[in-house]
């Protein structure tokens, strides 16, 4: 009988495999629309499609966490459209709009840390209460907004998601990127990425090795809230409105990219390189399909299916290293 | 890389060729855009999901035809602000001649709108209005106070004299053409039908189900409700079967927007009084010959009125709104007439 053992060396290995393998499918993805289909293939065009998939991308990272940890969150699209509300309802009521903002995301991290909370110190699963605290945000979002939008926000607002750096970079890239070599540094490179991955594997020897696992969960959860309040006010400014019914089912494709990507839904493996590309594969394949006339309905078959083939190739690759 | 592809589990090679495979089929099964003298018109309906959209499609189809243009119709499958200004955006890229759109929110589509005219892409709004600082013309199916006058007129008469606390259903807060019908049914009612109060106007949300259920929780808790007015065609059929459902049928009226698709079965039973719409098909028809007219240059509100095929002139009722036609009225007798 074989022991495995799981040393952060080998597990990076076989995942930067992976990776290698994500990014070449999205080149070949590219190239096939860029053949296929006139005028897709284009610096502009292709920058574009970025500013879409940005705010998915803060939540899919903060996912990756979530789920190398062994948990779930399903509230982050409901907390997505509260804080977008907190903050337009705020300001509509008289709050000055960069107050407003800094409230936004005071309640999105505190709505995270409390999905952190109850998960860590009440020991229930997290499927189960961040399911409940989607209804619950995204109720909050309704009552405070009254089922009524708010649109008028002054333009430096919206510039933050609908400004173009030289006319094609779009303003919100190099947040993201900036974002995501962060959220890899702490994965990757402290303490905390090492015990995150460590509670996906074997909470109980993580705990025994003197890892306070209640303060890692409440920092991951608390981390998710931060990126969903950043990934809100992108969203707000680049639609220039705040709804409650925003971003309804958002977390469908961002828990896609991330299986996608590599991170195992048990726990215990994952990378910030996978999810990104296979939040790149997901989005501009969805975006090429729609770009050539295949209609915006498929979306959601694509999302599934995407999701299926990702579990379905995880599954295998736990099958070969045993 | 190679090295990577000898280790790798047959399953996993059989699933990455699939993948390859599928793509290339997917890439070659993709339709090519057609040569440039053509031109691309976008049109983007609030969202799929509803025959009556499907109806404007085959109107806007018919009017491409005879103008000798490319139709690109795309929306979201549900209401969806967000997606909607995406497919602008998308549209922008795919270098569209003219976008036609159908706005789920009149600001929150007005950046989008204004990037695709910064671009050269004619734009124009029909059913649900853009911020008017996003476009230079909307077609307008009928004009508010004829709709809102019609409505409370057709429930007045369900309800002999229209005496008594009305519930009002809608699709949402937001949208343009719902705010406007609203106001103009409460106001018109004040002055010509004083009695007749809207005690409460809720959202089912463009869902029947959720027209439905917010219908029966209502009436349930207002027993004396004298009838109920709906401003959309999802909300009349959730209603509709609300009211079957409570028995209430003939005994509490409904009157207001109605598809007859999906509205024909209720008309015929009774539990509909009267609907009111404007034929979708012409509504579709009605907007592409507005956007050739702008890519033709000949949109020009001085003379009064846009050349629209087989519906004849359309009348500028503002220097900025075409108004498609009156509203037509469907009851029992001449529901049969229409298919959509």
């Amino acid at each position: 009988m074989t022991v495995t053992t799981h040393t952060p060396p080998r597990r990076l290995g076989s995942l930067l495999n992976r990776s290698v393998l994500l990014a070449a499918f999205f080149v070949i993805e590219l190239a096939i629309f860029g053949f296929s289909v006139p005028n897709y293939l284009s610096v502009d065009g292709v920058l574009d499609t970025s500013r879409v998939f940005i705010e998915a991308g803060l939540l899919s990272l903060g996912m990756t966490l979530v789920i190398i940890t062994g948990g779930i969150d399903l509230s982050v699209a409901a907390l997505l459209a509260l804080v977008s509300v907190v903050i337009g309802f705020s300001h509509q009521a008289g709050v000055p709009l960069p107050l407003a903002m800094m409230l936004g995301v005071i309640v999105g991290t505190g709505c995270g840390l409390l999905n952190g909370a109850i998960v860590a110190y009440l020991h229930l699963h997290p499927l189960v209460v961040t399911l409940a605290t989607m209804a619950l945000f995204r109720g909050a979002a309704y009552v405070i907004s009254n089922a009524e939008a708010f649109s008028s926000y002054p333009e430096w607002f919206t510039n933050i998601g609908g400004y173009y750096i030289a006319g094609t970079v779009p303003a919100q890239l190099p947040v993201f990127v900036l974002i995501c070599v962060v959220v890899w540094v702490i994965l990757a490179k402290t303490a905390f990425g090492r015990a995150i991955y460590g509670l996906g594997e074997n909470e109980m020897a993580v705990q025994f090795s003197g890892v306070n696992v209640e303060r890692v969960k409440l920092k991951v959860y608390g981390l998710m809230g931060l990126l969903v309040s950043i990934a809100a006010i992108i969203e707000t400014s680049r639609i220039s409105t705040s709804r409650a019914n925003m971003a309804v089912g958002l977390e469908l494709p961002v828990i896609a990219a991330v299986v996608l990507g590599g991170t195992k839904i048990t726990g215990g493996y994952g990378t910030v390189t996978g999810t990104i590309f296979g939040l790149l594969i997901l989005w501009y394949l969805q975006d090429g399909l729609q770009f050539a006339g295949i209609s915006a309905d498929w979306g959601l078959v694509i999302t599934g299916a995407f999701l299926i083939l990702g579990v379905l190739v995880n599954e295998n690759l736990g099958k070969v290293r045993d | 890389m190679t090295d990577t592809l000898k280790e790798m589990s047959t399953s996993r090679r059989e699933v990455l060729v699939g993948l390859a495979v599928g793509a290339a089929a997917l890439a070659g099964g993709v339709r090519l855009a057609n040569a440039a003298d053509r031109p691309v018109i976008g049109m983007i309906p609030k969202y799929t999901s509803d025959p009556y959209f499907t109806a404007v499609r085959k109107g806007a189809e018919e009017a491409c035809k005879e103008l000798n243009c490319d139709l690109l119709f795309d929306g979201p499958a549900n209401q969806d602000v967000t997606a909607q200004a995406d497919i602008v955006d998308r549209m922008i890229r795919q270098k569209v001649s003219a976008i036609s759109i159908a706005a789920s929110d009149p600001s929150a589509l007005a950046p989008a709108a204004k990037r695709a005219a910064a671009r050269g892409i004619k734009v124009s709004s029909w059913d649900s209005d853009l911020d008017p600082s996003a476009r230079p013309v909307f077609l307008n199916m009928s004009e508010f106070s004829a709709i809102g006058q019609t409505i409370a007129d057709l429930m007045a008469k369900a309800t002999d004299g229209g005496k008594g606390d009305f519930l009002l259903v809608t699709n949402s807060f937001t949208s343009t053409n719902m705010n406007n019908w609203r106001e103009n049914i409460k106001s018109y009612a004040k002055t010509k039908y004083p009695e007749m109060i809207v005690k409460a106007e809720l959202s089912g949300d463009a869902d029947i189900e959720k027209s439905k259920n917010v219908t029966l929780n209502y009436l349930r808790a207002n027993p004396n409700t004298r009838g109920v007015i709906v401003i959309d065609g999802n909300a009349a059929v959730g209603v509709a079967e609300a009211v079957d459902q409570l028995g209430l049928a003939g005994k509490v009226p409904i009157a207001g927007i109605g598809v007859p698709s999906t509205i024909r079965p209720y008309i015929k039973s009774g539990t509909v009084s009267a609907a009111v719409l404007w034929d979708p098909v012409d509504l579709g028809y009605g907007a592409i010959y507005i956007s050739k007219a702008q890519l033709d240059g000949k949109l020009d509100p001085k003379t009064g009125f846009v050349d629209a095929g087989r519906l004849g002139k359309m009348k500028f009722i503002a220097d900025d709104v075409v108004l498609l036609g009156p509203p037509t009225v469907f009851t029992k007798e001449n529901i049969d007439k229409y298919d959509f």
